[in-house]
């Protein structure tokens, strides 16, 4: 009895697996003599049996989601957001400047008529020398030496220091410009008020004014007076542009490798 | 267990795909690894809910193993893939059951909320007592499988649920042969035991096998 009972313990240890054929041949044979002699461990691997069936047939669970890798933003270079925030934010920095420069270049004409006029016009002609001359400014521009030249005619630039006393008579001869240019205001009022209105001014103060500016204004050739005064006044319009040339292509070259970056990896995954 | 020859075949042809996929992922081809997801995500989801018996968990563990295995592709060296995905999430389906040991709260609701749809494994002729009666044996060997001691729920649940050979689930375990054989034994004892204390679950050709 004890003997049988032994003989079990070493059986039931082989029934599972026996079950799965994955006893030695000895084993194999063993078990397959015992079993029919020995009803419990008969039963014992029945049970087994079915206890394996029962698991076999549990079903499979249905997956709540599919646990592929949602990729892209996983697999997106750890520098992109700072790419990306950088082409953001150079994006606004260009809106800015374009939109902020358009409203200095908008302002500028509008405050012309002011007594800084010669900054005023000096603006305009750059301006207009910047963007395409309108056919209104070249019009303006072609007027101008005819009123003032005859009358601020005498030193050329050299006569700069003789600018305090030789001030009264310029000033005087000027008034008669300034009469023949309002006349021509209302000769032809189809001229764009500003400029019209600009260029006899100018001409007043440049015939009565005290400053450095008269003896090169009062100067006869007007075509030599601009570019001087343009030369001074162009450079604080001229380094912006070139500013925002640099941010737009700066912009552009970011756009272009945010864009990249994320195509690639879009492509990727 | 043994595979017919033509499985054999188109086995070796999968195995092969697979080291393609394998190596297109360890370059970095997420398109490449998501297919070795597809293929993998159903046995690695349910092995996570056997022995985790809690759906919301089981998917948390799937989505961590298919992320760390994704980190760790490199480290893969060679053999089967499936058993070596299998490991990852048996390591973390023992991760957490050690969290649960140590807070014993979350688990109680997971065992009381998470019933298998009876659609899940309804046949068509199969009446209502039937399903009833089906459903209720689930659950006693869900509790049966729960009662054992993860390592041999682990050899039970890939060897007789999931229809791994002994050599993957000493694979998966990191075990010997041997180990794979006294655990599944001792693991199919004592289901058998919670089994037969309620012997009347059992569909009547189950019983039939057992009094014949």
């Amino acid at each position: 009895m004890l003997d049988r009972e032994l003989r079990c313990y070493g059986i039931t240890e082989l029934l599972s697996p026996y079950l799965d054929g994955q006893v030695s041949e000895d084993e194999r044979r063993q078990v397959e003599e015992h079993l029919p002699r020995c009803a419990r461990c008969g039963r014992e691997l029945q049970e087994l049996r079915v206890t394996v069936q029962a698991l076999r047939d549990l079903p499979v669970i249905a997956m709540p989601r599919s646990f592929a890798l949602a990729a892209q933003p996983r697999t997106l270079p750890t520098f992109f957001p700072y790419l990306r925030n950088a082409t953001f934010a150079l994006a606004a920095m260009v809106l800015t400047m374009f939109v902020a420069s358009l409203y200095v270049q908008m302002t500028s004409v509008s405050s012309m008529p002011q007594p800084k006029d010669a900054v005023a016009v000096q603006q305009v002609e750059s301006f207009s020398a910047v963007a395409s001359p309108t056919s209104r400014e070249l019009e303006k521009l072609d007027a101008q030496p005819a009123l003032p030249a005859p009358a601020l005619a005498p030193g050329p630039m050299s006569a700069a220091p003789r600018a305090p006393s030789g001030a009264p008579a310029p000033s005087a001869a000027a008034k008669q410009p300034q009469d023949e240019a309002n006349n021509e205001v209302q000769k032809a009022p189809d001229t764009a008020e500003t400029g019209t209105a600009l260029v006899p001014q100018r001409a007043t103060t440049a015939g009565g004014g005290v400053s450095e500016k008269v003896p090169s204004s009062g100067d006869g050739d007007e075509k030599s007076a601009p570019p001087a005064n343009s030369a001074q006044q162009a450079p604080p319009q001229w380094p912006l542009l070139e500013i925002e040339i640099g941010a737009f292509i700066l912009l552009l070259i970011l756009g272009g490798a945010t864009l990249a970056v994320f195509w690639k990896e879009r492509r990727g995954t | 267990m043994a595979k017919p020859a033509e499985c054999a075949a188109s086995g070796n042809l999968i195995s092969i795909e697979e080291d393609a996929l394998i190596a297109a992922s360890r370059k970095g081809e997420l398109q490449a690894f998501n297919s070795l997801v597809l293929r993998y995500q159903g046995i690695v989801y349910n092995l996570a809910y056997r022995m985790l018996n809690d759906g919301e968990t089981a998917a948390d563990v799937a989505q961590d193993t298919f992320m760390s295995a994704l980190k760790g592709i490199n480290g893969f060296r060679g053999g089967s893939f499936k058993a070596w995905i299998l490991r990852i999430t048996s390591n973390a389906c023992y991760d957490r059951l050690r969290q649960r040991q140590r807070h014993p709260t979350s688990s109680l609701d997971a065992l009381v909320d998470d019933v298998e749809s009876p659609t899940e494994f309804a046949d068509p002729d199969a009446g209502p007592e039937e399903i009833a009666l089906r459903r209720e044996l689930m659950a006693h060997i869900r509790d049966g499988l729960l009662c054992l001691p993860a390592e041999q729920r682990l050899a039970v649940v890939l060897s007789d649920v999931q229809g791994l050979s002994y050599e993957e689930i000493a694979q998966v375990a990191n075990c010997s042969l041997g180990t794979v054989k006294s655990r599944l034994a001792r693991g199919r004892a004592r289901m058998r035991d919670h089994l037969m204390r309620r012997g009347e679950l059992l569909p009547s050709r189950y019983r039939h096998d057992v009094e014949g």
